[in-house]
């Protein structure tokens, strides 16, 4: 399942309603779709606030297998961020102590499997890996 | 579809998918919390690092008056992200998980 999105986030309802085709006709549990849900969403997000002004849109693949859901975000006018790279944010401190921020791609560490980024040209792929339980 | 609303007893009911597209529409009425309240998860189906920014925000603020934000009925997903952000740490979350 293939899509070119806008760069604005009003085009997260269109995200969730292509993912939940896709988990549908998969038949994913709801644990997995809300992984899903918000892997993509944290990478979505960051790639409209690093380049909101390209006119460019954002393309999402999602494949799947009984195994595995394999989720790929390109972004053809991105800026280098690689993800994969990103320092986790201290969240065992005390909340005045803690900062906002950082929490996206930490969550998206956490629930995906394997997290992949290239950048080649100007265009920003993201790899998101999620294993399915048997 | 998201909503966010205030009871009178100053309850407030968020529902459907806290993304990052709501932000806006939920700080219109986070804003308007100034004492401890309790925030009833029981429709919510969702909810991103956005919207667990807006809640931190708001914690934040209240703390700094000695009040705070009570959360209560988190589905089990997002009762795993919350715990997985140590959103545990900063939040009291209580009642069952609704599934």
């Amino acid at each position: 399942m293939e899509r070119e999105i806008p760069r604005d986030l009003s085009s997260l309802d269109q995200v969730a309603g292509m993912l939940q085709e896709f988990a549908d006709h998969q038949g994913l549990s709801e644990k997995d779709r809300f992984s899903l849900s918000l892997a993509i969403e944290e990478i979505v997000t960051n790639i409209i606030r690093h380049q909101p002004k390209s006119a460019t849109k954002i393309r999402l693949r999602v494949n799947g297998s009984p195994e595995r859901v394999v989720v790929t975000i390109v972004d053809p006018d991105s800026v280098f961020f690689d993800p994969t790279a990103a320092r986790d944010p201290k969240v065992d401190l005390p909340i005045e102590d803690r900062k906002p921020g950082g929490l996206g791609i930490f969550l998206t560490k956490r629930v995906m499997d394997e997290v992949h980024y290239e950048f080649h040209d100007g265009t920003g792929t993201t790899t998101l890996v999620r294993r399915l339980e048997p | 579809m998201f909503a966010i609303s205030r009871d009178n007893d100053g309850t407030v009911r968020i529902a459907g998918r806290f993304d990052a597209a709501q932000i806006d529409k939920a700080q219109e009425v986070l804003s308007t919390i100034t004492t401890s309240c309790v925030v009833d998860f029981t429709d919510l189906d969702y909810i991103s690092s956005a919207g667990l920014g807006a809640l931190f925000a708001t914690q934040k603020r209240l703390r700094e008056a000695n009040q705070k934000l009570t959360l209560t009925n988190l589905n089990s997903h997002i009762r795993d992200i919350f715990r997985i952000a140590r959103f545990d740490l900063i939040f009291d979350l209580v009642d069952a998980p609704k599934r």
